[in-house]
């Protein structure tokens, strides 16, 4: 009581503030010494208030009775005290004897009383009306909060709904510049460039324009979207280290680098934010400008949880833009098709249904068949073959072989609109979407042009022959009948000379059938028959329609076969390439001489050589023997009868036939000319 | 054995002598000849040959045709006929072949040999 009564001993004679402080309902009073802060006197509201016992408080130090929920807080009010200071109205927290914190409005100064510095510190509780506060900025962040899931709810909204993803990202960003204060700012995506460099385009943009000029730019940057690629600013912070980055310094270096265009409102404080998508790809970029006072940490951790939803939207688009590029692309691709289809005229391009009924025509089409496509759209193929051939049911004969093994080739009369015919090359393709026949593919081409010329050139070719053929034969009949000596014995002389006249009709004749079976097979118009065919035989018609060569040559003909060697192909064919190597032989060898065919089975195939014992060939000519109209030596024509297409026209029938041919020779060592036919074995 | 009559039919007359002479001199065959398919018609059904060598390529009555005409007179219907031709591509010789032909020979032949073909035909029944 020493104290309480020096105290209101003071307040008799002294300060009425002081008194009333004192006396004054619910302020808590404590006084305590200056320099130790050891309590000398309390007040009942102080004991009422922090729940303590008297007893418990004098004489020991505000530390002791951990009174200050923040130490250092506490320490500086008392040091302000001590420095002579009168402390108002400051905000502490203090605790009871039970624990809680409590907020109180915090007075105090010093004191001096019988020349003791005393510190009274009066403490005003309230906890009640903080806690209301609170719960009104609680509110607004709540308030807040909603407004910005609103916005986000309304983005994804307007997304699902695809709406246009500019207004999308405009409108989110205008919410969020406006929740938080901000002055302007903008949302990028991420991109990187051509060399793999990220930069940002901005998907919306806070409107800062001034003036006409600067709202003409403005409105062009926010259609277009603006490019930001300078790593070196704030933005370009959260690009590379994908954080947030806040800066408030108005005064700093970093706030006035980059980024900011001329007219631009100057760069007061900034807070910028990765987005990132699902995957934790960063997506894009928030960034946010000049909210007065700044950004802070509790601005942060209010807008993390809804950044993701932000990241998801960019994703989003960017997945929906990348979809929608690639159905651009698509439909570019089935336009440039159409046109491609739609430009040739040449073929009939048709596509039938599963069924056969035509569902798309070209104009080729239209132009081959004279039907224009609304008119046969729907339409059985079989409209467009011959009566005959309907009734047989060809058309879905066609159908059902081109299913089955997988394409048809066919030529065969084709019908117009207006009933006529044409000579038709076809090419049905099944279509197969799954493993499921979803149609047919139906390429036609009118070759009735083609077809009458390469009659025209038969009839043509086979006149010529016939015409060539009439005056040979009766001079080489003529000839061999004197030569033969159906009109008695002639002298020798004349023999010879009728002998060199026969002779070289014979090689007219030759040379008649060489220009025409070349002709025939370039044409590939030469039809190969197949039939089993003895070797044995094969080699002795060669060799005995050679014999009358052979003998007045001197050379020996010599066949050795196997036994029983059967093979498969065109035996009038196989005689004649057998019979051109062997009188080739026989021309090219000494008297004296032999010539030998020999016949060796291997696996799978049969290879028939002819061997002479002639002046061989030289390396660099062995190349070109079987070109067209070669003749090694330029006499050689003349000197041995031959048209040069001989070894030519047995190359051509032995491939035709799925072979090979060819020669093995040495100068001074004889030759082997040699063709080989694959055999399938059974 | 008894001679035999060949009736030779070609409108060239070159080729109807040097097939004449063949088949006279070589091959002992007594011969008429023909030149066109309606004289060919008239001497098969009054002379009644052994054979007919038949030219394929004869103005307005060709080979063919005469040959379908011969097959319908009950006289010489069953006379064998061998076409002579100088059209010796493989889709014509076998069309030759096709329609009933005892067998094709090619032009030019060996004047020689012709007897013999013949006859190897007539025997064999083919080619």
């Amino acid at each position: 009581m020493r104290v309480e009564s020096r105290l209101r001993a003071a307040a008799a004679h002294g300060s009425e503030r002081f008194a009333h402080a004192i006396l004054g309902g619910p302020l808590a009073i404590c006084v305590v010494t200056i320099d130790d802060q050891r309590v000398v006197e309390i007040n009942d509201s102080f004991l009422l208030l922090t729940g303590h016992e008297r007893a418990d408080v004098i004489g020991r130090t505000i530390h002791d009775i951990h009174f200050w929920v923040d130490m250092v807080e506490g320490a500086r009010l008392h040091r302000a005290i001590r420095r002579g200071c009168q402390v108002r109205g400051r905000e502490l927290r203090y605790r009871t004897r039970t624990g809680a914190a409590r907020f109180a409005l915090v007075c105090g100064e010093g004191v001096a009383v019988d020349g003791e510095h005393l510190a009274i510190v009066t403490v005003l509780d309230i906890t009640d009306r903080k806690h209301a506060e609170e719960q009104a900025v609680l509110q607004a962040r709540l308030q807040r909060n909603n407004t910005l899931l609103q916005a986000l709810n309304r983005a994804q909204s307007e997304h699902i709904a695809e709406l246009d993803a500019g207004s999308l990202f405009e409108g989110l960003l205008a919410q969020l510049v406006l929740l938080t204060e901000s002055r302007f700012g903008f949302i990028g995506e991420v991109l990187a460039d051509t060399g793999g460099a990220p930069y940002l385009k901005t998907l919306a943009l806070t409107d800062t324009s001034i003036d006409e000029p600067s709202r003409a730019l403005m409105e062009k940057h926010r259609r277009a979207g603006l490019e930001y690629g300078d790593m070196n600013t704030l933005y370009g912070e959260v690009l590379t280290h994908r954080v947030p980055v806040c800066e408030n310094d108005a005064a700093g270096g970093r706030l006035g680098s980059g980024g900011i265009p001329p007219g631009h409102p100057p760069l007061e404080s900034f807070f910028g934010v990765p987005l990132f998508g699902a995957s934790r790809e960063l997506v894009g970029v928030l960034a946010l400008a000049n909210r007065p006072g700044g950004y802070d940490s509790p601005l942060w951790t209010e807008l993390e949880p809804l950044l993701p939803v932000c990241g998801s939207l960019i994703e989003a688009r960017r997945s929906r833009h990348l979809k929608s590029l690639a159905e651009s692309a698509r439909r570019e691709s089935e336009r440039q098709f159409r046109l491609l289809v739609d430009s040739v005229r040449d073929y009939a391009l048709v596509m039938l249904d599963p069924f056969g009924r035509v569902a798309s025509w070209n104009a080729g089409a239209e132009r081959s068949f004279g039907y224009p496509a609304d008119e046969v759209l729907g339409l059985h193929v079989s409209e467009l073959y011959p009566r005959e051939e309907r009734d047989s049911r060809a058309p879905e004969r066609d159908l059902q072989i081109a299913a089955g093994e997988g394409r048809l080739e066919s030529e065969g009369w084709r019908l117009r609109r207006d009933n006529s015919r044409f000579w038709a090359n076809t090419v049905l393709t099944p279509v197969h979407e799954e493993q499921h026949l979803c149609g047919f593919a139906l390429v036609t081409r009118d070759i009735t042009e083609r077809r009458d010329l390469a009659r025209m050139k038969d009839e043509f070719v086979s006149m010529v022959s016939h015409e060539l053929r009439t005056p040979l034969t009766a001079i080489r009949g003529a000839l061999g009948l004197i030569e033969g000596g159906a009109f008695g014995a002639l002298p020798k002389v004349v023999i010879e000379l009728v002998s060199i006249a026969r002779s070289n009709s014979e090689r007219l004749v030759r040379l008649v059938n060489d220009i025409l079976d070349m002709e025939k097979l370039e044409a590939g118009m030469l039809a190969l028959g197949r039939g089993e065919i003895d070797a044995n035989r094969l080699v002795a018609t060669a060799l005995d329609g050679l014999r009358g060569m052979a003998g007045p040559a001197g050379v020996a003909l010599r066949g050795e076969v196997p036994a029983s060697c059967i093979l498969a192909g065109d035996e009038d064919r196989l005689v004649q390439v057998l019979t051109n190597l062997v009188s080739n032989a026989i021309k090219f060898s000494p008297p004296g001489s032999s010539v030998e065919v020999r016949v060796e089975e291997g696996p799978g195939r049969i290879r028939f050589s002819v061997v002479d014992q002639g002046p061989g060939i030289e390396p660099e000519d062995l190349s070109r023997l079987f070109g067209k109209f070669q003749q090694l030596d330029s006499t050689d024509a003349r000197r041995r009868g031959g048209s040069g297409l001989g070894l030519a026209i047995c190359k051509a029938i032995v491939e035709q036939h799925g072979g090979r041919v060819g020669v093995d020779s040495e100068p001074g060592h004889g030759s082997v000319f040699w063709f080989e036919l694959v055999q399938e074995t059974s | 054995m008894a001679e035999r009559t060949a009736l030779v039919v070609d409108d060239e007359p070159d080729l109807r002598l040097i097939a004449s002479m063949s088949l006279a001199i070589v091959g002992n065959w007594r011969v008429v000849e023909a030149g066109s398919g309606a004289e060919a018609l008239v001497l098969a059904r009054t002379g009644r040959p052994d054979v007919i060598l038949l030219d394929v390529m004869m103005p307005e009555l060709d080979g063919l045709a005469t040959f379908a005409l011969l097959r319908q007179d009950p006289v010489c219907a069953d006379v064998p006929v061998i076409f002579m031709t100088a059209k010796v591509q493989a889709h014509e010789v076998a069309r030759y072949r096709g329609v009933g032909a005892a067998g094709v020979i090619l032009k030019p032949f060996d004047p020689m040999r012709l007897a013999d073909r013949v006859h190897e035909i007539l025997t064999s029944g083919s080619r």
